[in-house]
């Protein structure tokens, strides 16, 4: 743990400087000795006190979402402390830079704080460390308690980002591959109605029969989905779109469940219904780089697959 | 500021004009406008962005500090001090009235805590005390909220209150520390500072000797608690102890000032009975043997002689290392060189004769004592000298008609310190009886009346000691009881001691104006003098009956012992127990039922259903049930279990 005087504290010192001068300048007096006793009193015990605050205090930060670049991210954030606790602000060390994430103002038992970290450039970026810090109760010191921390923030590429004239896509290009694909016509079975399942899918006579609605419940087909390669031998702006548009176009088949096959030159990664490997997806679309022009191309793909960037005629 | 923490500040700027009220450095409602200007800040800093407003109060500020600047200027060093806490006050108001949300308060901090600690220069009694006691219980919890309400969050009624009422608990901690410090620190009591008498600007006005007596000041004088001197009389009566202890003897009147006596003069021409060192160190001189004997602990030696009365016979000097006396003709023992004292305490026994002995006095020094100023004479000085004479029988003597002057004045004139209102202008209008004075104006009226009956008298300097500490049956001279009173010569060549000021007045001093809760306050203030007046002396004995406490009072200090650590358990086992627990051990207990073993609260409450209890018992009970059931079987009690 370390303790700091603040702002207000360095005045406060500066101010019982000049006070201490005054009384050793000028003869003893009871009632000044007092004043300075009771200035030395109220700091020293602000110090305890400040260092009291963090005593025995606990913090676990939960699993950080995805988030986007340049979005700030919510984090769910657990304090736990036996006694009363005030003026508790969390911070971050993310990029070699603290930035505060939380404060409660109060606490006492196990409490779990909603905290956002603010926008991150694409990346994965590891918490390098988590500390608490107050000036309770005076204000005069901030007392600092470094806690263990092990997470990493996966910003994933913004899809709103995505410059599409740079890569030599028309606007809808991405959109048209994303719902290329049809519904299975083969119903595998029926189950019960779950939120998001489409109105056409609702099994009506079924659900008159058993009284709470139904639905088809449809095969994935497994040889439909979307492909999408991304060469990574290019210009950095075009990368971070291209990495952009794959992004945009994993998020949007949640809609749908299709699955997504990501290719690049050290990358074959597929996206099955209900997200299944799409966190895998993210990540690497976080912390894909470029290659230099000398590198292997992407492995042989499909001929509806998605190049990003657009490949050029003759291109390779 | 936010609006979280304005109240606070506004409380503390209430106390800071408090202080400043409470030194009078500004005369009778001269702080109204202050105290409207804060009590009206709630509404006023509403309209701090109106430019015209920050405009018109930043150009008020700076007109009435160059008004001030000028007003000290050519004042004197004492106005200085005044206009300087009533600026200082004057931007504590501002500041209250114009710190914007956006802006950090902590000059309004600094600036409270400066006012209290400047005005402890000018008003260091009770009532400063209280005030500053009150002003730390609001100094604190508003620190604390100043803490949270930096982050701009609205703190809500309840934490607010909470951190009040934390704040005034942390408060009494930093008391219970500062008193300890206090009492337990290593010092030196007598140190006299790197600036030595470069910084005795308090002194400089503060009630107590003065090498002259001036009578056209009007300033305000303060009365210092501060321990001049402890008198202990062999006999342990109050009655043995001279009232009258002597310092200087002032001879010349100038019509406004007294000069001390001309010592190449009355060296030759008139002496009282002179000081004679013996071989043993002691001094005696030839008066009259007495009974009593008294010992004496000069603590301030500023006075740079051993204060003594008029009948001392003997000195014998008990602490008093390195110094060396000179022997004054109006009988007192001076310090050879005038920084001689180290600082430490002078002990010294006095042996009191019968009478002040027999003075040699030529018929020229009479005349130079019965000497009127050439000019500036009081010109309703003769008519009231030949009224007193007049009402005096015709056969009375020196000593009677002297007597009957100083009586006349105890009677018909008013005592009141000066800058107090109704406070005389000059001597002329304190005869007249149109102004009131303080002692040095009695005893002047009184040298004056009796110079012009041809009756050759002094003015004397010196203390006037009355108070009584029972605990230390001693008597204390403080240097608010500095006192000038009157020796008339009388024609055998001894002295008598005339004191003409109303003598309930001169000991109740400022605290005349108390009424029924005197006996409180009288109490109050010995405790605060405990503070002002702790030496090394006091410190020590406080160490010692700390230490040997648990030997002398074994039982008591391990009763006292038990208590804090039994409360100390307590409050620990307390803070372990869940509210909601000790919300239905409560509920049980005020319904009158017993929890039984193995019993579980909604057992409980149906056993409670068939018992007679009241409604609100009943509904309590169940509330407290219910709680304590929902905090027991929730997910995270049974995660935990």
């Amino acid at each position: 743990m370390r303790v700091r005087p603040t702002t207000l504290g360095t005045k406060g010192l500066l101010l019982l400087g000049a006070l201490e001068f005054t009384f050793l300048a000028s003869g003893y007096r009871n009632l000044f000795f007092l004043l300075i006793a009771f200035c030395c009193s109220l700091g020293g015990l602000c110090l305890v006190w400040s260092v009291a605050n963090l005593r025995r205090l606990a913090a676990r930060l939960h699993e950080p979402p995805f988030a986007p670049a340049d979005t700030p991210r919510p984090l769910r954030l657990e304090l736990h402390c036996r006694k009363a606790r005030v003026d508790l602000a969390v911070e971050l060390r993310v990029r070699g830079e603290w930035t505060e994430i939380a404060y409660a103002p109060t606490a006492t038992g196990t409490i779990e704080l909603d905290a956002k970290f603010p926008g991150l450039p694409r990346g994965v970026h590891e918490v390098q460390g988590m500390r608490v810090l107050t000036r309770f109760p005076f204000g005069f010191f901030r007392a600092r308690l470094d806690l263990p921390v092990s997470a990493t923030l996966v910003t994933f590429p913004n899809p709103d980002a995505a410059d599409r004239d740079e890569l030599g896509l028309d606007h809808h290009s991405s959109s048209h591959m994303a719902h290329a694909g049809q519904r299975s016509p083969s119903v595998a079975g029926l189950r019960e109605f779950r939120t998001g399942d489409a109105l056409a899918d609702v099994h009506w006579k079924a659900s008159a029969r058993r009284g709470t609605p139904i639905v088809k419940e449809r095969e994935i087909e497994s040889g439909t989905g979307i492909e999408v390669a991304i060469d990574r031998r290019c210009a950095p702006e075009a990368l971070e779109s291209a990495l952009a548009i794959a992004t945009s176009v994993l998020l949007d088949r949640r809609h749908d469940e299709r699955r997504l096959h990501l290719r690049s030159q050290d990358c074959a990664l597929e996206v099955g219904p209900r997200r299944n490997g799409e966190a895998q997806a993210l990540r690497w679309l976080a912390a894909a780089t470029l290659l230099p022009p000398s590198a292997p191309p992407v492995p042989s793909t499909s001929a509806a697959c998605l190049w990003l960037p657009a490949r050029t005629a003759g291109g390779s | 500021m936010t609006d979280s923490l304005f109240p606070m500040l506004l409380v503390l700027t209430m106390f800071d004009l408090g202080f400043v009220q409470i030194t009078e450095a500004v005369p009778g409602t001269g702080l109204l406008p202050l105290w409207l200007l804060a009590a009206g800040s709630p509404w006023l800093r509403r309209m701090q962005r109106y430019t015209t407003y920050r405009v018109i109060w930043n150009l008020c500020v700076v007109v009435v500090f160059a008004m001030l600047v000028n007003h000290a200027s050519t004042t004197g060093l004492l106005h200085m001090l005044e206009d300087g806490l009533l600026l200082a006050v004057l931007c504590q108001v501002h500041l209250l009235n114009n710190v914007s949300d956006s802006q950090r308060p902590d000059l309004v901090f600094f600036n409270s805590f400066l006012i209290a600690f400047v005005t402890s220069f000018f008003s260091s009694d009770l009532m400063w005390s209280v005030l500053f006691v009150l002003h730390s219980l609001a100094f604190v919890p508003a620190l604390q909220i100043h803490v949270l309400a930096q982050r701009r969050l609205a703190l809500g009624r309840r934490l607010t209150l909470s951190m009040i009422r934390d704040g005034m608990r942390r408060t009494v901690v930093v008391g219970i520390v500062t008193a300890i410090v206090f009492v337990a620190w290593p010092r030196n009591f007598q140190r006299e500072g790197w600036l030595g008498g470069t910084f005795m600007l308090r002194e400089e006005f503060a009630a107590g000797l003065a090498e002259e007596i001036r009578l056209d000041r009007e300033h305000r004088v303060f009365l210092s608690n501060e321990v001049v001197m402890v008198v202990e009389p062999s006999s342990g009566q109050a009655e043995d102890v001279p009232t009258h202890w002597r310092a200087t003897a002032f001879s010349e009147f100038d019509g406004s000032s007294w000069h001390p006596q001309d010592l190449t003069y009355f060296g030759a021409r008139a002496s009282d009975p002179m000081w004679e060192r013996r071989p043993d160190g002691s001094w005696d001189r030839e008066l009259p043997p007495g009974n009593g004997v008294v010992r004496v602990r000069l603590i301030d030696s500023t006075a740079r002689r051993l204060i003594c009365p008029l009948e001392s016979r003997s000195i014998r000097m008990g602490r008093a290392e390195g110094l060396a006396f000179d022997p004054q003709p109006y009988g007192v023992l001076a310090f050879v060189q005038p920084d001689d004292a180290s600082g430490q305490p002078i002990v010294y026994s006095i042996q009191l004769g019968a009478n002040s002995g027999i003075t040699r006095a030529s018929a020229r020094a009479r005349d130079r004592l019965t000497s009127l100023p050439k000019s500036r004479v009081p010109g309703c000085l003769p008519e009231l000298a030949a009224r007193l004479r007049a009402q005096a029988p015709p056969a009375a003597d020196e000593a009677a008609i002297a007597r009957a002057s100083c009586a006349w004045l105890q009677q018909h004139r008013s005592y009141q310190l000066p800058g107090e209102p109704g406070f005389a202008s000059d001597i002329e209008s304190f005869l007249l009886g149109t102004g009131s004075g303080h002692c040095e104006y009695f005893a002047t009226a009184l040298a004056l009346v009796l110079r012009q009956q041809g009756i050759p008298c002094r003015l004397v300097g010196g203390f006037l000691a009355h108070e009584w500490d029972p605990q230390m049956k001693a008597v204390v001279a403080r240097a608010r009881h500095a006192h000038a009173w009157v020796e008339a010569l009388m024609p055998d060549g001894s002295w008598i001691t005339l004191d003409a000021t109303p003598a309930a007045d001169v000991m109740q001093g400022h605290t005349a104006h108390l009424t029924w809760w005197r006996a409180i306050t009288a109490e109050l203030e010995r405790l605060w003098q405990e503070v002002t007046d702790f030496d090394a002396d006091k410190r020590a004995a406080w160490l010692q009956r700390l230490i040997s406490m648990p030997v002398d009072h074994p039982f008591p200090t391990a009763a006292v012992a038990l208590a804090v650590f039994g409360l100390f358990y307590l409050a620990r086992r307390r803070r372990q127990v869940l509210p909601a627990i000790l919300k239905l051990q409560r509920a049980v207990r005020a319904a009158g039922m017993t929890l039984r073993a193995g019993e579980t609260p909604r057992e409980l409450l149906v056993r409670a259903g068939s018992a007679q209890l009241t409604p609100e018992s009943l509904a309590a009970l169940k509330t407290a049930a219910l709680e304590h059931e929902a905090l027991r079987y929730s997910s995270e009690a049974t995660a935990e279990n």
